[in-house]
């Protein structure tokens, strides 16, 4: 009896393989096998947290990854395990989310969205597609009213309602206006490179390139049609434009890269020269203009910043409390019931207290409810001026 | 064809020829970097391994001696466990006692085909099954105190809604 005990206890088992072993056996299995095999047993747990997980989040273009960051050392991010890290990238990425339905597709690809009383603008792709909203709770229809352009046409990099007129610019340096009233489609060519951002105002138009340069062009209508007249041409590139709401006299415009963390500038119209803001980032992905004195920025560094255009420097950062980069302050995702997802929170299940009602936002026709919003304060730490 | 003597744990002794143990990283760093001279007849101790599981392993290195050099291990390269050949499919149809015997010997003699293949052969176990059913096969202690389990479950859950 004895001899057997002690037979039982040599009999080498499973669990008593090396850590090494145990993370070259697990590393064959996909994502279900291992959150299954984790609840096993303690020790499987730790081997799949500590070297499989984390393993596989490291890869993957993520948040939660600085939880200290540097100008902010007393933010208090939500730190994310690296199993959530891992779900959220997919759910982003594969659409994993309730609003899947609006996008048509497998992946989801970056997308323009503007909203409206009425109607939601979504770029899919080469794509423009008008969603209608319904009268009562401003819910939306799944399938699009209308669209402009067909998804297999170069890819939508920005677009910009006012009005009536849409104007857009595409990845292979084209643009198009398009006159939701008139319905009237017209082609324009932009640059010889991928054409990131545009923004008009009355006749001016201005268009950016990755690598080339900012142009601004008279827009003249003639027929209908749109002609674009070439007035200036700026030598630098930027990530994002937008001009000032008194009439377009100034363009704030951020750089995609700045190694000196100067990629804001304020750039003068009529006379094309460039004033650097005291804004330090090294990458603005998107502004807007408050007023015609303060500008709105969403930073690589995690950061969206108000910058005073009178003083020139920040007057107030506020840092992403899941610690990413903020690649479209307004808004990223969709109009569900009311609720808007903001920015990273895709993720009904865990945002839930977070999503806001839209309803009393949308006193307006046009407005852009996410900016009020954003001063409301919501979700964000404000962290005081460095 | 020259011949080497190897010693296992429980002191028997085998001959091998020498393409044959040179299967063995291990052995062959001995051979060719140490300079272990085989032809004074002296046998090399395998002080880790059990003479019933090297006898396994040199049927395995036996049959794979001719296999050219496996393809650098490219880490981002799809993990498949459906490559198994059948011979090798056979050879490890065993006890899980011995299948784990072979990997521990195997890892010590540092033959990393075969280190694969009972990998995929212990992952392919392990795919598909319920944490319950893992617990059943491999024998193990559901060693999570009351309670813990299904926290990890409810924190993992919505990982697997919404596919």
């Amino acid at each position: 009896m004895a001899n057997i005990i002690i037979m039982a206890k040599e009999s080498l088992q499973f669990t008593d393989l090396d850590e090494d072993s145990l993370v070259h056996i697990f590393s064959f299995l996909n994502l279900e096998d291992l959150d299954r095999l984790a609840r096993v047993c303690h020790r499987f747990y730790i081997v799949i947290t500590v070297h499989l997980y984390s393993r596989l989040s490291a890869r993957l273009l993520q948040t939660g990854h600085q939880p200290k960051a540097a100008h902010c050392p007393s933010r208090n991010v939500i730190e994310f395990d690296f199993r959530r890290r891992i779900s959220l990238f997919e759910n982003w990425r594969y659409g994993r989310y309730a609003e899947n339905q609006f996008f048509q597709h497998r992946m989801l690809y970056f997308s323009q969205i503007m909203l409206e009383k009425r109607w939601l603008y979504m770029s899919h792709r080469g794509q423009l597609r008008v969603h209608k909203r319904t009268a009562e709770r401003g819910l939306l229809r799944v399938k699009p009213s209308w669209t402009v352009g067909a998804e297999r046409q170069s890819d939508i990099n920005w677009m910009v309602k006012k009005g009536e007129v849409i104007f857009a610019g595409r990845a292979d340096g084209s643009g198009f206006m398009y006159d939701c009233r008139k319905r009237r489609y017209s082609k324009q060519v932009l640059a010889d490179d991928i054409v990131t951002a545009v923004d008009f105002e009355g006749e001016l138009f201005v268009s950016t390139g990755k690598s080339s340069s900012t142009c601004f062009w008279t827009g003249l209508v003639e027929d209908g049609q749109y002609a674009l007249e070439r007035r200036l041409e700026v030598a630098d590139a930027y990530q994002t434009i937008k001009l000032s709401p008194d009439g377009g006299s100034r363009l704030a415009a951020g750089k995609y890269h700045d190694r000196a963390k100067s990629a804001l500038r304020l750039i003068d119209v009529e006379r094309g020269f460039s004033t650097v803001l005291n804004s330090p980032s090294r990458a603005v992905y998107h502004l807007l203009w408050k007023d015609s004195c303060t500008i709105l920025t969403g930073n690589f560094d995690t950061t969206m910043r108000l910058v005073d255009t009178r003083t020139a420097q920040d007057e107030a950062i506020w840092s992403d409390p899941y610690d990413a980069s903020v690649y479209y302050p307004w808004i990223l995702l969709v109009v569900l019931n009311c609720a808007f997802l903001i920015n990273r929170h895709r993720f009904p299940d865990i945002f839930q207290p977070e999503t806001i009602q839209l309803r009393n936002c949308l006193s307006a026709n046009v407005i852009n409810p996410i900016e009020e919003m954003w001063f409301k304060g919501y979700n964000l730490h404000e962290s005081p001026r460095h | 064809m020259s011949t080497i003597k190897l010693e296992t744990s429980d002191g028997v002794k085998f001959t091998v020829k020498t393409q044959v143990a040179k299967c063995s990283g291990t052995i062959r760093t001995m051979l060719e970097d140490i300079g272990i001279n085989p032809q004074d007849g002296e046998a090399i101790p395998l002080s880790n391994v059990h003479s019933t599981i090297l006898q396994k392993i040199l049927v395995w290195a036996e049959h794979h001696v001719d296999d050219p050099e496996p393809p650098r291990d490219d880490a981002d390269a799809a993990k498949r466990t459906d490559d198994i050949c059948s011979w090798d499919e056979d050879f490890l149809k065993v006890d899980q006692r011995t299948l784990f015997d072979v990997m521990l010997a195997a890892n010590y003699l540092d033959m990393k085909q075969l280190i694969a293949v009972c990998c995929k052969t212990v992952a392919n176990m392990i795919k598909g099954k319920t944490a319950d059913q893992i617990r059943k096969t491999f024998n193990i202690e559901n060693d999570f105190p009351p309670g813990d389990e299904d926290k990890i479950r409810l924190r993992n859950q919505f990982c697997e809604e919404r596919r």
